[in-house]
């Protein structure tokens, strides 16, 4: 498992493409401080994300992915106490889908219950929406 | 209109408002309902062609069935894909970074999400594997709008146009009892002359007799008298008696008012005894085809009129068949206007509330519309003459 994790994280390093799901079986809520702030980490088909190391109470440490880097300008700082509510995706339990973050007296909403990423809106229909807006996938890229 | 009438009018259309707003839904919730069996059942024809093409790629090698999936995430209309084998997802995508809805539920499947509903297929390619593919199905959602929004339409037209049928009935319905009444007040007032006219008519009659005779006999007297002063007197109480007999006549001629026309000259028609300064701001040799000597009538007691109610100046203008004649006595009160020419009605002390009366009755006779109103200076009497009735 280690050397999966492992290659997992040299993919990352490498700037590749992962797919991962938020499941709401899976929820966690997580309070520490954060360690490191990543901003190169992507999902498949997703643009640039956030990726907040966290190390709780306990000393373990999180890999909490955010939302693109656009959507998640006002970030936490390393050093900076942060709450978290998401899913994880992975069996180790360490990397975390987040729903919302709570830093500096303050919620920002990320995803909805089910994960839906909040920055996707639905746009209108047709050729015409989507020449003005783009596909909504490719947004932030 | 009563409260029942309003409630009656309203009924049909409220139950066609029930009827519609039911029929839509019955009919709406139908259709709704025969494009999901189409969904559905074109989905299960899909499933089942995904189950035969996922078992050959799967056997060719799993990286052919992901990169085959892949493919289909260029479709616009595919928001996410997916593999579970033996309960867990091996390959997922989505257009919507980390959210992968599946329902692992009976297959094909409509659900709702963020982004409209969802239509999922699940097709099993080898024992414990399943293909998922999630179908934007929004368009479900954008019929069920737009459906909506022609209810609310056609409802709104329905609801305005029985609006504006119900304030078209209210207007007509206020325009007939209006006429109603004005008939109403016309016959009252007819009815109301007619005994005047009676009791005038006795009147006059028992008065002519002795007042000739007073007359007579007054001349009798002034021939047989020399003394000047007598006879100065006497020449005053005939002339009283003179009058008194022309005011019977007069009045015993409104009674039976049949008018004899014929084209004369307005300026030949003013009364002239009046202290008043006449102003004509009419043709010199304008013609009216009327009864010179009832229409004389109406001129003097209009001037007389004026002149009681303190006038200088009267003004007479013909304009498009109709003679004004204005005062500058300063007019009367909006609420007078409209019982002006009604019998008994004065403004004035020791009116009595003929003249006017009397005015109207000739003027109708001659076939004259004649209304009051107040002008610049003062009260303006407008009479409008039917085309026949004048020559200019």
């Amino acid at each position: 498992m280690r050397k999966i994790a492992g290659l997992l994280l040299l993919f990352f390093l490498m700037g590749g493409e992962v797919c991962f799901y938020f499941s709401p079986d899976r929820k966690v809520e997580i309070e520490g401080k954060v360690e490191a702030v990543r901003e190169n980490q992507r999902f498949c088909r997703s643009p640039y994300f956030v990726v907040l190391e966290v190390k709780d109470g306990g000393g373990k440490i999180f890999r909490v992915y955010t939302s693109p880097r656009w959507f998640f300008t006002l970030r936490p700082q390393v050093g900076e106490k942060v709450k978290i509510k998401g899913a994880f995706w992975d069996e180790n339990k360490e990397y975390v889908i987040a729903e919302w973050i709570y830093f500096r007296g303050e919620k920002i909403y990320l995803r909805d219950e089910r994960g839906f990423p909040l920055w996707s809106r639905r746009l209108r229909r047709g050729r015409l929406a989507r020449k003005r807006f783009g596909k909504p996938w490719e947004k932030g890229r | 209109m009563g409260k029942r009438t309003v409630i009656l009018f309203l009924l049909p259309f409220l139950f066609l408002a029930i009827f519609y707003a039911y029929f839509f839904s019955y009919v709406n919730s139908k259709n709704q309902q025969r494009v999901m069996d189409l969904a559905l059942a074109q989905a299960k024809i899909n499933t089942a062609f995904i189950e035969v093409a996922g078992k050959h790629l799967l056997e060719e090698g799993e990286e052919n069935l992901e990169n085959f999936l892949s493919r289909l995430m260029e479709d616009e209309e595919v928001v996410y894909v997916a593999v579970e084998k033996k309960g867990k997802l091996t390959f997922w995508d989505s257009k919507y970074p980390g959210y992968l809805p599946i329902q692992k539920r009976t297959s094909p499947r409509i659900f709702p999400s963020p982004i409209g509903s969802i239509l999922e297929m699940r097709g099993e390619i080898g024992e414990g594997v399943f293909v998922y593919l999630g179908i934007d199905f929004s368009l479900l959602d954008e019929i069920k709008k737009r459906s909506f929004v022609n209810f609310l339409v056609v409802f709104s037209s329905l609801l305005l146009f029985s609006a504006l049928s119900f304030a078209y009935i209210l207007y007509v319905n206020h325009l007939y009892f209006k006429k109603e009444e004005e008939v109403f007040r016309e016959r009252q007032e007819k009815e109301r002359f007619r005994e005047l006219s009676l009791l005038t008519s006795s009147l006059s009659h028992e008065l002519k007799n002795p007042i000739n005779n007073l007359y007579l006999n007054l001349q009798l007297l002034e021939r047989k008298l020399r003394e000047d002063d007598l006879a100065r007197y006497l020449s005053r109480l005939k002339q009283e008696a003179r009058r008194l007999s022309d005011i019977v006549e007069t009045h015993l001629s409104l009674i039976k008012l049949s008018p004899h026309r014929e084209k004369v000259k307005l300026k030949d028609l003013l009364p002239l005894e009046y202290p008043l300064v006449l102003h004509l701001e009419v043709d010199k040799d304008l013609e009216l085809e009327t009864d010179p000597k009832l229409f004389r009538l109406i001129l003097s007691n209009l001037l007389r009129n004026s002149a009681e109610a303190g006038a200088k100046n009267v003004w007479l203008r013909w304009k498009e068949r109709r003679l004004e004649v204005e005062d500058d006595a300063g007019g009367v009160g909006q609420e007078h206007l409209e019982t002006l020419f009604e019998p008994f009605y004065s403004g004035k002390k020791e009116g009595s509330g003929i003249g006017l009366a009397l005015v109207r009755r000739v003027a109708e006779a001659l076939g004259i519309k004649i209304k009051a109103e107040n002008g610049e200076n003062g009260l303006k009497i407008i009479m409008e003459f039917k085309d026949e009735d004048s020559d200019n």
